[in-house]
């Protein structure tokens, strides 16, 4: 039995070959009946996200499970597998249950912190277990991978200030208005990079939209995706004391914003404040307005500049999830040993044998000098006897069970059955913080 | 009576330490932004509000009158007003951050408190009244609400200026603020230092400092380390705050603005009950409503300025800087009513003063 | 009109000016018709009452004391309550008696008093100290008229509502429908000008937003 992952992402393969390569849920079924039909792998669970593709199986020896995924992924996706094989990555064991935890913990995605990487393991992982592709190794893998990636989120300032410009200009606004529920926004130009704001904005709880372009038409367009309302570029003076924040992203010349007009419109807005954003190169508003009573002004390079800090601060923080995650995989792989079936028979003879000495010494104890040696011989033979017979049968099935598919479910309920676990890793980690 | 004024003592000292760790906690949050901690910082100020609640009522309970007839007993309820009314702003609004400003002003108050510790008296002759505990209470709670005005407005400042990115004037909003602070610390040290001889008038019991050439020296000195350590120490702040990262771990404008107004919208009020209770009450005890006493004086100061608030905010329609400006300025006034005057002006309100 | 909140607040800012009046004129009337005068009064002894023919007696002087410690020692007493037992007289015709303290003064309604013509008041008679002089304690009285009392209290009710009031600005809005199927909202405030365009500017966009959707 070893865990492992074959997979390609966004650092290994071009978005051509990503693109087919992705499943859907009717994909996902496919792939994970075929694979286990394969005598060889006992578990599966596909995870297709924009960014990436990656299959975790259960194999019981490991370059069957390699070849059996890579021509099993490269059949579905209808892909050459020297494709496939060029870009995919394939880790075993140790490797695989970090690799898993990183991209958990968002450490392994595009944008680092980013939080939908979650839901998506969430989803693959239920859709795999309702599919019955999962057992007790994937089951245990994932639901610890989730707790890792919250573990990382709230120990760790990784997902805190964004590093995208448009989330930059929206976080921003936040720190003057306190919800954006209910606020006005002014477009000024249908820019691109305009829209991609507002957009951010909608899912922020912005509701009313005013846009401005020099071409009507144009902004009538925007104004019908944000449920807003077109207004003529000439009158835009007379909207700019509705709005809350001002969205410029036009392709003049010059500005179009200027600073009196600004101080008569915040004048207007009884000194509420006005929340600039200029992300047209070159600038729509005058850089003057920063200086406004209440009017606050951000340009790209500000933002910029602010998403930057951001990222750094990210990767800071990034170090400190790679901590996190190195002692997961640790607690993990200390589970997973517990499965191997020697040391659970070790474990099952020596709880057998304490039981036995505890036992023996009790009932000895209460004959006091009415036994010879020859007697005590006895008994202590007869325990022997018992114990030794009792274990014969499952020591040698769990032996057997080992070299067989899902061998582990016979450990994992022996040890159950016993209580075989605590114990052991308690005295691990004992051991290991007296290493510290 | 005694075992009482020792739990009594216990606690007043246990609520002094919970408000000094919040302190650290509160500050350590606006560096660390770590939630956890100062939840467990929060569950400490309630704490340290409940043994300081406890204190107040044993000393209400041991020396048969309301606890507001001397200097630790007044500050000591000011103190407890201004940690009360932080954690109701902080259960309605999310204004952790302003606590590192305002938990240690509570703290130095009610320490200062501590400094004038005396054990449960009789009250003298012109207290003996029942408009006491009505004219103190009020007047505290008011300045309790303004103490939490001045945090959020100071922070106010500190945010507008970080979003405005002018991060110079974000270590001069820093180096201003303490440095007064200190000095107005240093001045009073220096003058508990100085130890002026204490003339009192036996008939009228009001007591006066007679201050020799060296005592003002000691004063001066006083208040030039404490500028120098303030300046320092707003140094120290404000660089750390000037730098762009820092607004994230400030509350909004929107709510730092709101908290600084709903402070004074409720702090003025009281403080107009305050003063017309302290009028009513002079009237009954010396014949006359105002007698432009020092603390009289000042008190009028403190209201016309509260006044000039909200007369610019709910009639010009001021917001913003231009109105933390005066929240901040205001509780400097606030604290000179308070305590310059009973510390350093003779007048009729000077049964504060340690005889 | 659509709504309208708070119809009575223009006279709080009516009412709270007119405190000032109020006081202002008290504090005149006080200061030019009234008195304020300290009078020496030995025990037992009876003095003329300032800017009238009557005369007030002491019947004695009462005093109480509590040691004043440090740490465990007495270092010395000071006094804890005082009192004087003081008779009004008018020409020996006895007006009224009391034992006055600091926070408990003696007050006479003198009706056929001269300044009653302009407004009904007291006067009053304050503990105001004492000293020991050879021939036992001297009481000092504080001797006060104050003619525009009234109007005072008038004033600080009247600035107590008006602050009061104040929190309760004066707020409408009206809705007008034009013949093109144009809805026209207007909105007018006395005071908190800002939070009332935010509320209004909420409302419209609530509107808007619903009224969208019924269109379709």
């Amino acid at each position: 039995m070893h865990l492992a992952v074959l997979g390609i992402n966004h650092k290994t393969a071009p978005v051509e070959l990503r693109e087919k390569v992705s499943l859907d849920e009717d994909r996902c079924g496919t792939l994970s009946r075929h694979l286990l039909d394969d005598a060889g792998i006992s578990e599966v669970v596909p995870l297709s996200t924009c960014n990436r593709t990656e299959v975790y199986i259960v194999a019981s020896r490991p370059e069957v499970g390699r070849r059996e995924v890579m021509s099993a992924l490269a059949e579905i996706s209808q892909v050459e597998l020297r494709d496939l094989e060029e870009c995919a990555y394939y880790h075993e064991g140790e490797t695989a249950i970090s690799h898993l935890y990183r991209v958990a913990g968002s450490l392994d995605s595009l944008v680092v912190g980013e939080a939908q990487i979650m839901s998506q393991i969430k989803e693959a992982y239920h859709a795999a277990h309702k599919r019955e592709s999962t057992s007790v190794l994937l089951n245990r893998l994932f639901r610890h991978a989730l707790e890792v990636g919250k573990r990382v989120r709230t120990e760790t300032r990784i997902g805190e200030n964004p590093v995208s410009v448009s989330s930059v200009a929206v976080d921003m606004a936040c720190k003057v208005f306190e919800e954006l529920e209910g606020r006005t926004a002014l477009l000024v130009g249908a820019g691109k990079m305009g829209e991609l704001t507002a957009t951010h904005l909608v899912s922020h709880g912005v509701t009313s939209f005013i846009v401005s372009n020099r071409t009507l038409s144009r902004a009538e367009e925007m104004a019908e995706k944000f449920n807003g309302r077109a207004v003529p570029f000439e009158e835009l003076n007379d909207y700019l004391p509705m709005a809350d924040i001002v969205i410029s992203s036009t392709g003049a010349p010059h500005y179009v914003l200027r600073k009196g007009e600004v101080e008569r419109a915040i004048r207007r807005r009884h000194n509420r404040p006005i929340f600039f954003i200029d992300i047209a190169v070159p600038r729509d508003i005058d850089p003057g307005v920063n200086d406004v009573y209440n009017a606050f002004l951000y340009d790209i390079d500000d933002l910029n500049e602010v998403a930057g800090a951001n990222a750094a601060q990210r990767e800071k923080e990034a170090r400190k999830a790679e901590v996190i995650i190195a002692e997961e995989v640790n607690d993990f792989l200390l589970w997973l040993s517990s499965l191997d079936v020697v040391p659970t028979i070790t474990a099952l003879r020596e709880m057998a044998d304490k039981i036995k000495d505890g036992e023996l010494e009790k009932t000895l104890a209460k004959f006091d000098a009415d036994l010879t040696d020859k007697d005590i011989n006895r008994i202590e033979a007869l325990a022997s006897g018992i114990v030794n017979k009792m274990l014969h049968s499952p020591t040698v099935e769990l032996k057997r069970a080992a070299n067989e598919r899902g061998g582990y479910l016979y450990v994992e309920s022996m040890r159950r059955l016993f209580k075989l676990n605590g114990n052991k890793r308690k005295e691990r980690q004992k051991s290991e913080h007296s290493k510290d | 009576m005694d075992s009482i004024t020792k739990i009594e003592e216990v606690l007043f000292i246990a609520a002094l330490i919970s408000y000094l760790v919040c302190s650290g906690i509160y500050i350590w949050y606006l560096i660390s932004r770590n939630e956890k901690f100062v939840r467990v910082g929060t569950m400490l100020l309630y704490m340290g509000l409940l043994a300081q609640t406890v204190a107040l009522g044993l000393r209400w309970y041991s020396s048969g009158h309301a606890p507001m007839s001397d200097l630790y007993e007044s500050l000591s309820l000011f103190g407890w007003g201004i940690i009360l009314f932080f954690l109701i702003a902080q259960h309605f609004y999310p204004v952790k951050a302003a606590g590192a400003l305002v938990v240690p002003t509570a703290f130095l108050i009610t320490s200062i408190a501590g400094v004038f510790y005396k054990g449960p008296e009789p009250l003298v002759p012109a207290l003996q009244s029942y408009w006491l505990w009505i004219h103190v209470t009020i007047a505290m709670l008011s300045y309790g609400l303004f103490t939490l005005s001045f945090g959020a407005g100071f922070f106010y400042i500190v945010q507008e200026y970080l979003l405005k990115k002018n991060y110079r004037n974000v270590l001069y909003t820093f180096l201003i603020l303490l440095s007064i602070l200190g000095l107005a610390l240093g001045f009073w040290a220096g003058s508990w230092w100085a130890e002026p001889a204490k003339v009192m008038d036996s008939v009228t019991q009001i007591v006066s400092n007679d201050y020799a050439t060296s005592d003002y020296l000691k004063i001066l000195g006083g208040g030039v380390i404490g500028l120098v350590v303030g300046c320092l120490l707003g140094f120290l702040a404000g660089k750390g705050a000037s730098k762009p990262g820092f607004s994230s771990r400030l509350p909004s404008l929107d709510v730092l603005d709101e908290v600084s107004y709903r402070g004074i919208a409720f702090g003025f009020p009281l403080l107009t009950i305050g003063i017309i209770t302290g009028a009513i009450w002079a009237d009954q005890a010396w014949g006359r409503w105002w007698g432009w006493d020092p603390k009289e004086t000042w008190s009028l100061i403190t209201w016309l300025f509260y006044g000039a608030y909200l007369h610019t905010r709910l009639t010009m329609g001021w917001r913003g800087r231009h109105s933390a400006i005066i929240a901040v300025i205001g509780l400097i006034v606030v604290l000179f009513t308070y305590l310059g005057v009973n510390l350093f002006l003779s007048g009729l309100h000077s049964y504060a003063v340690p005889a | 009109m659509l709504a309208e909140k708070g119809r009575w607040s223009g006279l709080a800012s009516i009412a709270f000016h007119l405190s000032f009046l109020f006081i202002g004129l008290g504090a005149i009337l006080a200061g030019t018709l009234g008195f304020d005068e300290s009078l020496d009064l030995p025990d037992g002894l009876t003095a003329p009452v300032p800017h009238s023919e009557l005369r007030v007696t002491s019947h004695g002087f009462d005093m109480k004391t509590v040691p004043v410690k440090e740490g465990d020692r007495i270092t010395g007493y000071r006094p804890s309550v005082y009192s004087t037992d003081l008779e009004l007289t008018d020409g020996g015709e006895a007006l009224a008696r009391k034992t006055i303290t600091v926070n408990d003064p003696l007050r006479y309604s003198a009706s056929n008093w001269l300044l009653t013509l302009i407004t009904s008041s007291k006067i009053n008679f304050h503990q105001s100290s004492y000293y020991q002089s050879s021939n036992g304690y001297v009481s000092v009285l504080q001797v006060t008229y104050k003619p525009g009392k009234s109007l005072i209290y008038v004033g600080f009710g009247l600035m107590m509502a008006g602050i009061c009031a104040l929190y309760f600005p004066h707020r409408r809005i009206w809705v007008k429908a034009d013949e093109s199927g144009t809805l026209l909202l207007g909105g007018r405030t006395n005071r908190s000008k800002v939070i009332f365009q935010r509320d209004f500017d909420r409302i419209a966009n609530e509107l808007r937003h619903t009224l969208g959707k019924q269109e379709a």
